[in-house]
């Protein structure tokens, strides 16, 4: 039987006790993957109207207090979508304050430069920021780029995020079925301070339910990136959520995240004691960059050691 | 017994279950209101901003400036979005909107060494060269990538019925021509139109909830007779036939000239058709199928396509089977195609099975799965679309049928159990 906790619980939080509940700290990474048939379109809509709003607003958090707080600019750029994607929610939900969002897709802006695109980011995020409020970017795909923009490597593409990053509290979103395009997303999990991941139910479609949506801690602890916001405490947990096509979704609290967390673990552990943490990018600080050495090669190199010793390291600890 | 007013939907029992319907009754969306966003992507507030936003002139502009084409049908899951036919009723069907909504793109991938997603194909540009031919003037431009003249000659034509139904067509155009006798018969149906028992009328009410929408949108979709010829075969201002010699660069110059030229005329469409995608016999082993070539092109044609609102769709076909697994087709699925569905013919076991259980009613035997893993646009807002082996397929002489898949079940075996048994 529900109780009045349970209820709670329908509210979608990735922070403990934070009341932005979906808003990162400052510079930090928020990965985004998601399987091919669940796509977060209803997930970054509520991050850039929490983002956007001056008392708090977030359609996927309805019963939380409104609370007054400085809204912040907001670029989503999707390489994938159009604002056709998006015009339900756009409609219906980003209501205040939209001067400060702006939706670009290469895909129906003929005027934007591809080859380019990191630094039309970095040159409108600069113009935003302030001392007091660093600016929200969201990117939809960027592994396309991998494709479009000749000889763009998965090193050169990991500079240009992390560029954009030292400016911006940054969203990726990535589908995790491409095959090109696993080590980028290895790359970016060891980057991130939250993982979000959004997957089908195990026994296949349903009518009434569209996936699940863990929240899990990643590798970066947030007081490392800014020693001012350690309260930013992830809140382990899924939620089994339904969209509909007039734009409603509804999130029901599932269970604690599992999975997820141990395998983050299980690889954080292994990565600390072969001591390649900064071979495998862990330096958000900017002491090294990613051209000093072929990241993708020292994945492959790595890779299936690392598998194996998190796969221990997950069997120990269930143990 | 209950009652409903004319224009009232009524729930389909149609072989694919239909989505409610709760937006029939809308007008055409104007071409140029679907995006909220400007061009460079910012939401203007109420009253403020890009004039082509806000409510204000969202209502002035549908009143004044309505793109009206014959081929054009409002989505049945969405408002302000436009579908056109993909030629098939049944595909249009189960994309939800009720066809391919404008400015997106569509690929059949095809197990096997079957080429039913190529009759696919054809029926699409097809569909746009019969709404040529019914509006007396160019309304569509289709644009075959990779293919010759013989593609265009090759396309099926309206489906005409069978003996009994082009009877009946003639005596229905007997009866519109003015005579003595028509007259007359015509007073007769006036004096006891509620008593008289009219075939024709519940002909209609066994098409059930598809007529009210045919008679709306009568040219929007058509069945074709995959064994006749359009004739005369179109011409070059219908189709444009775009080789693939001189690689993806020259290809995407040609789609843009191609475009530019034919949407001067603000009444056209245009519907590109890509057949046989990265099939060797067509795209050779090397550059055509390359991998970042083939996504960059593909990418460069959805920029195309999104540059003219509500003007142009693209449909695609490929085999599932040469790259099942490659970076290619996930690509193709997860980032480039806003709808892709998948035919795969039934093993032959199953095959066996279903000749042997239907051996009396032969017009239930199916020729495979249609599983779907992106519907454009509804996918990309989060819902769960991906329907496996949940439809399957019978592709006849006029008619591309899918329906609810359903196991077949042997009852004769557990009859003659039963009956050894005593």
């Amino acid at each position: 039987m529900a109780s009045a906790s349970d209820l709670q619980e329908q509210e979608l939080s990735f922070y403990q006790g934070n009341i932005h509940s979906l808003i990162a700290p400052e510079n930090s990474i928020s990965l985004i993957l998601h399987e091919p048939a669940n796509y977060p379109s209803w997930l970054i809509s509520g991050i850039i109207q929490q983002s956007i709003s001056s008392n708090n607003e977030c359609y996927l958090s309805q019963q939380s207090p409104a609370y007054p707080k400085t809204p912040s600019s907001t670029f989503f750029y999707s390489f994938s979508e159009t604002e056709q994607t998006y015009s339900k929610y756009f409609l219906k939900y980003i209501t205040q304050n939209k001067s400060l969002f702006q939706f670009i897709s290469p895909l129906t802006d003929s005027t934007i430069s591809i080859e380019s695109w990191n630094k039309s980011i970095i040159t409108k995020v600069k113009e935003t920021k302030t001392k007091d409020l660093t600016p929200v970017v969201i990117l939809e795909s960027p592994e396309l780029l991998l494709s479009i923009i000749p000889g763009l490597t998965i090193p050169k593409l990991l500079t240009q995020i992390m560029e954009i990053q030292k400016y911006a509290t940054l969203y990726i979103a990535l589908s995790t079925d491409l095959i090109n395009s696993s080590e980028l997303v290895i790359s970016l999990l060891h980057r991130s301070s939250i993982i979000l991941s959004l997957t089908s139910l195990t026994t296949g479609r349903a009518d009434d339910i569209s996936g699940v949506l863990s929240i899990s801690k990643g590798p970066i602890h947030n007081e490392d990136i800014n020693k001012k916001l350690v309260s930013f405490k992830i809140a382990d947990r899924q939620f089994v959520y339904f969209v509909s096509a007039n734009g409603y979704v509804d999130q029901w609290f599932a269970s604690v995240s599992m999975p997820m967390k141990l395998i983050i673990i299980g690889l954080t552990t292994v990565y600390e004691s072969l001591e390649i943490k900064s071979l495998c990018g862990l330096f958000t600080n900017g002491k090294k960059s990613p051209e000093q050495f072929d990241l993708s090669m020292a994945f492959i190199i790595f890779r299936n050691i690392l598998e194996i010793h998190a796969i221990k390291a997950m069997v120990g600890m269930l143990i | 017994m209950s009652f409903r007013r004319r224009g009232d939907v009524v729930g389909g029992r149609g072989p694919v279950p239909m989505a409610s319907n709760p937006m029939l009754n809308r007008t055409a969306a104007p071409a140029g209101m679907r995006t909220p966003m400007t061009r460079t992507g910012i939401i203007p507030t109420r009253g403020e901003g890009h004039p082509n936003i806000s409510p204000v002139s969202l209502d002035q502009k549908s009143k004044e400036d309505v793109f009206k084409h014959l081929g054009l049908k409002p989505s049945i899951a969405l408002s302000n979005i436009n579908c056109v036919s993909t030629g098939t009723k049944d595909i249009d069907t189960i994309l939800i909107h009720g066809g391919l909504p404008v400015n997106c793109s569509l690929l059949i991938e095809e197990d096997g060494n079957t080429d039913f997603s190529g009759i696919l194909l054809k029926r699409y540009v097809s569909q746009g060269i019969v709404q040529n031919r019914k509006e007396g003037k160019i309304v569509n431009h289709c644009i075959a990538v990779g293919m010759e003249s013989n593609f265009g000659n090759e396309l099926p034509d309206i489906y005409a019925g069978n003996s009994k139904e082009r009877k009946k067509k003639l005596v229905r155009e007997q009866e519109g021509k003015m005579s003595v006798s028509n007259i007359n018969a015509g007073n007769d149906l006036k004096i006891a139109w509620r008593y008289k028992k009219d075939p024709l009328a519940k002909e209609d009410d066994s098409i059930s909830s598809n007529a009210s929408d045919d008679s709306k949108y009568p040219d929007y979709n058509h069945d074709f007779d995959i064994t006749s010829k359009i004739t005369p075969s179109p011409g070059p201002t219908e189709i444009s036939y775009i080789r693939l010699d001189g690689g993806y660069d020259h290809v995407i110059f040609e789609i843009k000239k191609t475009v530019e030229r034919e949407l001067k005329d603000k009444n056209k469409m245009i519907r590109i058709a890509i057949p046989y995608m990265l099939n060797p016999m067509v795209y050779g082993c090397e550059d055509l199928v390359e991998f970042h070539s083939v996504v960059r092109f593909l990418y460069e044609l959805r920029r195309i396509i999104n540059s003219y609102t509500g003007r142009i769709t693209l449909m695609a076909s490929t085999s599932s089977e040469l790259f099942e697994g490659t970076n290619v087709l996930c690509s193709l699925e997860n980032l480039i195609f806003d709808g892709v569905l998948r035919l795969v013919p039934f093993p032959h076991e199953l095959n066996i099975l279903m000749e042997k259980v239907y051996k009396t009613q032969r017009e239930k035997i199916k020729q495979g799965y249609v599983d779907v893993y992106r519907v454009p646009i509804l996918s990309g807002m989060g819902l769960m679309e991906k329907r496996l082996k949940e439809y399957s397929f019978k592709n006849s002489k006029s008619k591309f049928h899918i329906e609810q898949w359903s196991i077949p079940v042997e009852e004769e075996d557990v009859d003659e159990k039963k009956n050894s048994e005593f």
